[in-house]
C-alpha cells in the first residue's frame, strides 16, 4: 500500500508502544485541561459555542460540516465552524472553510487573515505569509485586526529565511527581600556550634538586564534541519551590596536534526556544546563548559517530551578565608533531565520538568547529588485594549529541589553533611503592547531549608521592566 | 415546440433525480465559478452548481473562467483550478469508524486537496498523470504543467510520498516539492520558490467579479461579527521558542552563584561582639554522630 512507510518497522512499533504508554496520562489530563478551558476560552465564550467537552464538540462540529457542505453559503454556520475547528486544533477544516468562504468573495480580508494565521499555525508559513500581506495590502481591515497581522507576520515570514535572528531585551529593576541570603533566624553554625551573626539580613533593590540573542541556520532541507546558536546574559548592580552584582553570560550552540521525518515527524535531537562565564562583584566567580544531547519528542498534536543529558566542568574562583563553605566548588557536573510540555487548548500551556544532577569536586563536602522538579503553566489572555495584537500571559510557576552533599564540612559541622530543600514560588507576567516592545513582571518567594542552619533561607523578590524584542 | 421543450426538460429533469437517487452522493459542490461541468459515469455532462452532489467516478472539468471546490463527507475538500479536469475515483467513509479509502486523479490543471478524516486515518491517493502521491494529514498541490519543467507536487501540511516506476520520494517538510519530469524521474524533494505556490494559487481563487455560485456574498462586517476579536497564539511565528522557563534559569542561576558567595562572605569568622553577649543555641546530637 502508499503509506507501508508509515506503519512499518520494529523502531516504530516500539515507539508507538511508548507512545500509547504516555497517551494514556495525556488523554487524562488533556481532558481534563480541555473541559477546564472550553468555559473560559474565549472565542468559544464569544461565540455562544457552549462547548463544554471534546465529544460535544466534535459532534457539533460534525453536525456543522454537514451542514455546510449541503448549504454552502449559510455563512452563520461556517464561521461557527472555523472557530469550532480551531478550537479542536482541526485546522485544515478551518481552512477548507474559509477558502470556500474566499472562492464566494476573494476580497474577503477578514477570512483571509483567518486563513493566514491557520496555514501559520500548521507551519505552512509560506502560503500563510503570503494571505497575511494580501490581507494587510487590501486595506479594508478593521485597526484591531491589522494589529494582529502585524504583531506576528514577521516572525511569519522570519520562518521562511534560511537565517533566522531573534533577541528579547528586559531591563528593569528587582527588589530583594533577602539580598544577601542571610540566614532566617540569624543563626551560624561553627565548628558544631551555633551562634548568632554579626552582620544583619540585608534587602536590596537592583537594576537588572535581562537578554537573548539566538539565531537559527536553517539549512533549508526537508528534513527541517537547523543550526541553533544562543547566547544569553543576566547583569545585576545592586544599589547597596555592590559585591553580589551578578554578571552572567552563556552561550550554546549545536545542531537540530530531525531523527526520521517520515517515520517519526517532528522528532529531533540536538547534540550542542556549552559554555557559562559569570561574576559577581568585580571577580571572575565562575567559569564552567560542557557538552550535551537532547531529544525532542511529539508524542502528541497537545503533548511532547525532552529527555536531555549534559556534562559540565566547573571552574569556581575560591574566594574568602573558607571557601570550602561555597556549594559551588571546581570539579564537574552530570546532568540528566525530562521535561515534558503539555498543550491541550491555544491559551494553556503546561511545562514540567524532572531532572538529576551529579556534582563531583574535590572535597567531599562540595560534591553532591541533586533532584529537581519544576513546573509552569502559561495562560495567554487577552489583552484590555483592543489594538494591542498579542495576547498577555500570565505564568504562575513553582520549582523544588534536594540537594545532599556527600560529606560534612568540618569547619561548619563535621559530624553533619548538608543537606537542603529548597523551593520557590512565583507569577510571571508578560505584556507586550506592540511586536516588538512590552512590559513583563515577575513576584517570587523562594525558602531554602537547610540542616544547617547557615542555609535556612527566605527571600521574596519582586522585578518589573520594559521589553524588547526582534 | 414549447409543450415539446417543456416535456424535454420534465424529462431531463426526471432522469436526473433518478440518477441522483440512483447513486449516493459522496460530496457536495462547496464553490463553482462557470464554467464547471460534471460528469457522472455513463450519464450526460452538466454544469455544476452550488450545493449539488458529486459522486464516485465522477468528471469535473473547468473551462479558462472556471474553478470549483468539492467538500467530501469526511470534510477533505478538493479546489480545481482553472483549466483542468479531475476524476474522483473513489471515496468511501464511514464516519462513525473514521475509516475509509479516497483516490482522485488530475488529469490536466491544478489541484489542492485539503485532507479530512480518510487521509488522516489511512490516507488519500491523487494521481497525476506520471506519478501517484499518498497524502497523510494533511494538504497538497498537484499541477499538471508547472515551472519546474514538469508534473508538481507541493506538500503544505503532513507527509506525502509520490511514487511511480522510476522510483518514489516522500515529502515532509510543508513548502516542499517534486518535480516529475517528461522522462518520468522524481527529482529530489527541493523547496519550492513563494513565486510558483503564488502562482498556482492564483489559478485556483476565484477572479475578481466571480462569487462562486453564491447569490449573497460574505463580507467583511459580518466577519468580524462573528469570527470575534480573538487573537492568534503568542507562539505562532515562534514555533521552537515556545517555553519560558529558560529565562527564568538565568534568574535561578544568578541566585545560585549570590548564594554560594554569601554562605562563605556571611560566615561570622571574628568573635561576637561580647556586649550584648550572644547566646548560645544548643547543638542538635548529629545523627550517629559523636557528643
Amino acid at each position: 500500500m502508499v503509506f507501508g512507510l508509515f506503519s512499518k518497522g520494529v523502531f516504530q512499533r516500539a515507539f508507538r508502544c511508548v507512545a500509547y504508554s504516555f497517551a494514556l496520562v495525556t488523554n487524562i489530563l488533556a481532558g481534563a485541561a480541555f473541559n477546564l478551558c472550553a468555559f473560559s476560552s474565549p472565542l468559544a465564550m464569544a461565540q455562544g459555542l457552549g462547548v463544554i467537552d471534546e465529544p460535544d464538540a466534535r459532534a457539533e462540529q460534525a453536525r456543522l460540516a454537514d451542514q455546510i457542505r449541503q448549504h454552502p453559503t449559510d455563512y452563520e454556520a461556517t464561521y461557527r465552524y472555523v472557530l469550532l475547528s480551531t478550537e479542536l486544533k482541526d485546522y485544515e477544516a478551518g481552512i477548507g472553510a474559509l477558502e470556500r468562504l474566499l472562492g464566494f468573495n476573494p476580497t474577503l480580508s477578514r477570512a483571509r487573515k483567518e486563513l493566514g494565521f491557520l496555514y501559520a499555525r500548521l507551519g505552512a508559513y509560506q502560503v500563510a505569509a503570503v494571505h497575511l500581506r494580501k490581507a494587510l495590502a487590501a486595506g479594508d481591515l478593521d485597526p484591531v485586526q491589522v494589529a494582529q497581522i502585524e504583531a506576528h507576520l514577521s516572525d511569519i515570514e522570519k520562518q521562511n529565511e534560511a537565517s533566522r535572528w531573534y533577541g528579547h531585551f528586559q531591563t528593569g529593576v528587582r527588589s530583594q527581600s533577602n539580598a544577601n541570603f542571610f540566614p532566617s533566624n540569624d543563626l551560624f553554625r561553627v565548628g558544631g556550634v551555633d551562634q548568632i551573626g554579626l552582620a544583619p539580613r540585608k534587602s536590596d533593590f537592583n537594576g537588572f538586564e535581562l537578554g537573548e540573542v539566538a539565531h537559527d541556520f536553517d539549512f533549508q532541507n526537508q528534513r527541517g534541519d537547523i543550526f541553533e546558536t544562543r547566547v544569553s546574559g543576566y547583569a545585576t548592580q545592586q544599589f547597596h551590596l555592590s559585591q553580589y552584582n551578578v554578571g552572567l553570560l552563556s552561550a550554546s550552540a549545536g545542531p537540530r536534526l530531525a531523527l526520521a521525518p517520515d517515520a517519526l515527524p517532528g522528532v529531533t535531537v540536538k547534540p550542542y556544546v556549552t559554555g557559562l562565564v559569570a561574576s559577581l562583584g568585580d571577580i571572575n566567580y565562575l567559569n564552567s563548559g560542557g557538552v550535551g544531547i537532547n531529544a525532542n519528542v511529539p508524542l502528541s498534536p497537545i503533548f511532547s517530551v525532552e529527555p536531555g543529558f549534559e556534562w559540565r566542568a566547573l571552574y569556581v574562583n575560591a574566594v574568602g578565608p573558607v571557601p570550602t563553605i561555597a556549594s559551588l566548588a571546581t570539579g564537574n557536573t552530570i546532568n540528566a533531565s525530562l521535561s515534558g510540555v503539555i498543550r491541550p487548548v491555544d491559551d494553556v500551556m503546561i511545562e514540567t520538568g524532572l531532572s538529576y544532577m551529579r556534582g563531583d569536586a574535590h572535597d567531599p563536602s562540595q560534591s553532591f547529588n541533586q533532584m529537581e522538579a519544576q513546573a509552569k503553566m502559561r495562560v495567554d489572555f487577552e489583552p484590555p485594549v483592543n489594538l494591542i495584537g498579542r495576547k498577555w500571559t500570565l505564568a504562575p510557576y513553582v520549582r523544588v529541589f534536594q540537594i545532599q552533599f556527600d560529606g560534612a564540612n568540618f569547619f561548619l559541622d563535621p559530624f553533619l553533611a548538608r543537606r537542603d530543600v529548597a523551593w520557590t514560588t512565583g507569577l510571571a507576567f508578560d505584556a507586550p503592547i506592540t511586536a516588538n516592545f512590552g512590559f513583563a513582571s515577575a513576584i517570587e518567594f523562594s525558602r531554602n531549608g537547610s540542616n544547617l542552619p547557615n542555609f535556612n533561607s527566605r527571600n521574596l523578590s519582586v522585578l518589573f521592566g520594559p521589553v524588547a524584542k526582534f | 415546440m414549447i409543450r415539446s421543450a417543456k416535456l424535454c426538460l420534465l424529462a431531463s429533469g426526471l432522469a436526473l433525480t433518478w440518477a441522483g437517487a440512483r447513486a449516493e452522493s459522496v460530496g457536495n459542490v462547496g464553490v463553482v465559478n462557470q464554467t464547471a461541468r460534471g460528469t457522472p459515469p455513463g450519464q450526460a455532462t452538466y454544469p455544476l452548481s452550488l450545493g449539488g452532489g458529486i459522486e464516485n467516478r465522477e468528471r469535473i472539468q473547468t473551462g479558462s473562467e472556471g474553478s470549483t471546490q468539492i467538500v467530501f463527507r469526511d470534510s477533505s475538500t478538493i479546489i480545481v483550478g482553472r483549466n483542468s479536469s479531475v476524476t474522483v475515483d473513489r471515496f468511501v467513509y464511514d464516519g462513525n469508524a473514521g475509516a475509509g479509502s479516497q483516490g482522485v486523479s488530475l488529469v490536466k490543471g491544478v489541484l489542492r486537496f485539503v485532507g479530512g478524516g480518510v487521509s488522516h486515518e489511512a490516507g488519500a491517493n491523487v494521481r497525476i498523470p506520471s506519478a501517484s502521491t499518498g497524502v497523510r494529514g494533511g494538504m497538497a498541490l498537484f499541477a499538471t504543467k508547472s515551472p519546474c519543467g514538469g508534473e508538481l507536487v507541493v506538500i503544505q501540511y503532513g507527509l506525502a510520498r509520490v511514487s511511480n516506476s522510476h522510483g518514489s520520494v516522500t515529502l515532509t517538510r510543508s513548502g516542499f516539492g517534486a518535480c516529475i519530469y517528461p522522462d518520468g524521474r522524481i527529482s529530489e524533494p527541493f523547496l519550492v520558490p513563494a513565486a510558483w505556490i503564488e502562482q498556482l494559487d492564483a489559478s485556483l481563487s476565484s477572479n475578481p467579479g466571480q462569487a462562486g455560485g453564491a447569490d449573497v456574498l460574505p463580507d467583511n462586517a459580518e466577519a468580524n461579527r462573528r469570527l470575534g476579536q480573538g487573537r492568534p497564539p503568542t507562539d505562532i511565528g515562534q514555533p521552537s521558542r515556545a517555553t519560558g522557563l529558560d529565562d527564568l534559569n538565568l534568574i535561578w542561576t544568578g541566585n545560585s552563584l549570590v548564594q554560594s558567595l554569601s554562605g562563605v562572605k556571611n560566615l561570622p569568622l571574628s568573635p561576637p561582639n561580647p556586649s550584648p553577649k550572644p547566646t548560645p543555641i544548643p547543638t542538635p546530637a548529629p545523627t550517629g554522630g559523636l557528643p
